[in-house]
């Protein structure tokens, strides 16, 4: 089992490299940098940032040591040498230090992981928040409207559900802080103070985050839940005589429940990693906003470094759940 | 028969509601088994031999399933009017039942163990220990090797047969009086078959329990049984006991199953003979005898009148309305197969002269 768990670790490293190698790639073919946005700089001013952040280096390569020398130039060794002295390269050494560098917005006064340690805990809370929301929700909705199929409450919840999946959470957003301030007379948006610590301020980002999932968790319980009604299984505890909750609780739960644990994963990494609409809505001060302002902006610092950091998350969220997968279908864990 | 019955069955009927319309799948039938009797139930998919036994444990699926008329009587009360909780007091402890496919009829998720013991607890008042030391008891008797490790293990690390042993120690477990077998052999192979039935009749000896036995297997049920009865279309077509059905059965039905069987004692070569046709649609069934549009003795009263079970020896019921015998059958086929190779013979000759000339 700890075996299994280090080799799915150690298959991550794999796809950041690849992840960092296209987001790098695409990062440096859209037009514009991070210097050209408001003022106009003078050459000298400019070409000093470019020097302080590497941007006079060629991107992939520097040929700088080997070009008046022909013969060199098939020396795999140069390449390498050359390779490493590029912006790439320098990021890349950087980052295996676990130095993203500084960020380019804050003009080097802080570095990309001071902003993630600062940032990225009100995403996680957020995310959390939103993820235990669609659980404590869409669970049991989905249980009871298995247990109730074709009746005014599976309606219901089919009817929730597929607004919650189809109305973009942009629109759930506005139209709450609409209905919270024009209605009920609610403030909703809270101050940045508000967003340190898990407070009660998170409850309504976080359900409105949340929607989505919780609908497609209802829909995920309930279908699989009628397909483990149907096994022989529930068949030979009816028969046992044992009744029908404990049949539900002991027997059917922890089959059904199987494939949405496979979802999880996913979706909290996705939750935690992709709020940035809600974050803009409800003035959250996470990392969401932080990633979205840094593509804007070309802040080439902060886009790498979050996106291998939202990149690593998901991997890890993945290994976590097959981890849980297991832990919940024997089956599987004799595989391992 | 001084002892009342242990089961008795009267006029069941069990109907499907489907978007085609209701289907009839249990029709009238009538059975009893008596204490440490042995019944085979015996029947071709579709014939409503399962249905019975899930009518008898309240298990029929509702909606859209739902018993429509008779009376279940056990024990000398009707269990069609037992509420649920009062049912679940029968089922698993004075009622067990063992199903069809062992591979999917266990939990894969939960522990052999935990799946033995929940019906002790629950029906024996059993603690945990008590509970787990009478399921390592009873995986004993079923012949699983070192039971008290294997309680730990999950399903899927046992074997087919295994897994059958399993069910069959879950069913014994609370001393049942009576034991339904639905198909308990028909998803394993016939080594195993011969263990599996070997083992029922042994502990059906211990126990004393009575056993209705499920099977569209004709051999299986001649070893088993103390009587048969055969169901077609949802109805009981023959009920004899065991001896007397495989040597005078007296519904086509029942001569074409026995027909059907392969033997170790025929010729090379020689071809089976099976019952052409199709089981009837239980959607819509004429007053007429559902086994006429496949019986070779069809006369045309049978396509407007649907024969009565009726005594035709002693307790030997069958739903025909002529008397046919086995020996018949055999002749009659005799002869329809001479008469096929007289016209072969004949058509053949045509074409040798028209060819000649």
């Amino acid at each position: 089992m700890f075996g299994y768990f280090i080799r799915r670790v150690l298959a991550i490293i794999p796809v950041l490299v690849v992840v960092a190698f296209v987001t790098f790639a695409m990062m440096k073919a859209t037009k514009g940098g991070p210097f050209d946005a408001n003022e106009k700089l003078s050459a000298t001013t400019l070409k000093a940032l470019n020097a302080k952040f590497g941007l006079n280096k060629p991107v992939w390569i520097n040929t700088e040591g080997f070009s008046e020398a022909k013969a060199e130039s098939s020396n795999p060794l140069h390449w390498v040498r050359g390779f490493l002295d590029s912006q790439f390269g320098n990021f890349a050494i950087n980052a295996l230090k676990g130095d993203f560098g500084p960020t380019y917005q804050s003009r080097g006064s802080e570095t990309v992981q001071e902003v993630i340690a600062r940032r990225f805990p009100v995403s996680l809370r957020l995310g959390l928040m939103a993820t235990i929301f669609a659980l404590i929700v869409g669970i049991p909705l989905g249980i009871m409207s298995a247990l109730r199929q074709n009746t005014f409450l599976d309606y219901l919840s089919l009817v929730i559900s597929t607004i919650g999946i189809s109305v973009p959470s942009f629109v759930v957003g506005v139209l709450v802080v609409l209905l919270l301030s024009r209605v009920l007379n609610i403030k909703p948006i809270q101050p940045p103070e508000a967003w340190n610590g898990f407070g009660r301020a998170y409850i309504v980002p976080g359900i409105v985050l949340g929607l989505g999932t919780m609908a497609y968790v209802t829909r995920l319980t309930r279908s699989s839940m009628l397909e483990v009604k149907r096994q022989d299984y529930v068949r030979t505890a009816q028969a046992k005589g044992i009744a029908s909750m404990v049949i539900i609780g002991r027997h059917m739960l922890r089959n059904a429940l199987i494939p949405v644990v496979t979802i999880l994963g996913p979706a909290l990494a996705n939750l935690i990693t992709g709020s940035f609409i809600i974050e803009s809505i409800f003035r959250v001060n996470g990392l969401g906003q932080e990633f979205v302002t840094a593509i804007q902006v070309r802040d080439y610092a902060m886009i790498m470094g979050t996106t291998l950091f939202f990149a690593a998350l998901i991997a890890l969220a993945n290994v976590l759940v097959d981890l849980t997968y297991g832990f919940l279908d024997p089956r599987i864990r004799a595989k391992k | 028969m001084a002892e009342a019955p242990l089961l008795d069955v009267r006029d069941l009927e069990v109907q499907f509601k489907t978007q085609d319309g209701i289907v009839q799948a249990v029709n009238k039938v009538n059975f009893s088994v008596n204490r440490g009797e042995t019944l085979g139930i015996v029947g071709e998919s579709g014939s409503g031999k399962s249905v019975t036994s899930l009518a008898v444990m309240r298990l029929i699926p509702s909606p859209p399933g739902k018993i429509a008329g008779g009376q279940i009587i056990f024990d000398g009360e009707d269990l069609v009017d037992f509420s649920e909780s009062e049912m679940r007091k029968i089922r698993g402890n004075r009622i067990a039942m063992i199903f069809q496919d062992p591979m999917t009829s266990l939990n894969p998720v939960l522990r052999i163990g935990r799946q033995m013991t929940e019906a002790l607890q629950l029906h024996l008042n059993m603690t945990p220990k008590q509970a787990r030391n009478r399921a390592i008891e009873l995986l004993g008797m079923v012949g699983i090797p070192s039971p008290d490790k294997r309680l730990d293990d999950y399903p899927h690390q046992f074997s087919g047969g295994m897994r059958q042993r399993v069910m069959i120690a879950m069913g014994l477990s609370c001393n049942p009086e009576l034991l339904i077998a639905d198909e308990p052999t028909t998803a394993l192979d016939v080594t195993i078959q011969a263990q599996i039935l070997e083992l029922m009749n042994r502990l059906k000896n211990e126990t004393g329990t009575a056993v209705i036995f499920i099977t569209h297997d004709l051999g299986v049920v001649a070893g088993m049984a103390d009587r048969v009865i055969v169901m077609y279309a949802g109805r009981v077509v023959e009920h004899a006991s065991t001896h007397e059905l495989y040597n005078n059965p007296r519904m086509p039905y029942t001569m074409g199953l026995l027909d059907s069987i392969p033997r170790l004692d025929e010729g090379k070569g020689e071809r089976l003979t099976p019952i052409r046709g199709l089981p009837p649609d239980l959607l819509n069934l004429k007053d007429a005898c559902p086994f006429a549009p496949r019986c070779d003795f069809v006369q045309d009263v049978c396509h407007t009148q649907r024969p009565p079970l009726r005594s035709v020896g002693t307790n030997h019921q069958a739903a025909c309305l002529f008397d046919i015998t086995y020996e018949e059958r055999q002749t009659a086929a005799a002869r329809k197969a001479a008469e096929e190779q007289a016209a072969l013979e004949q058509t053949l000759e045509t074409a040798i002269a028209e060819e000649a000339r």
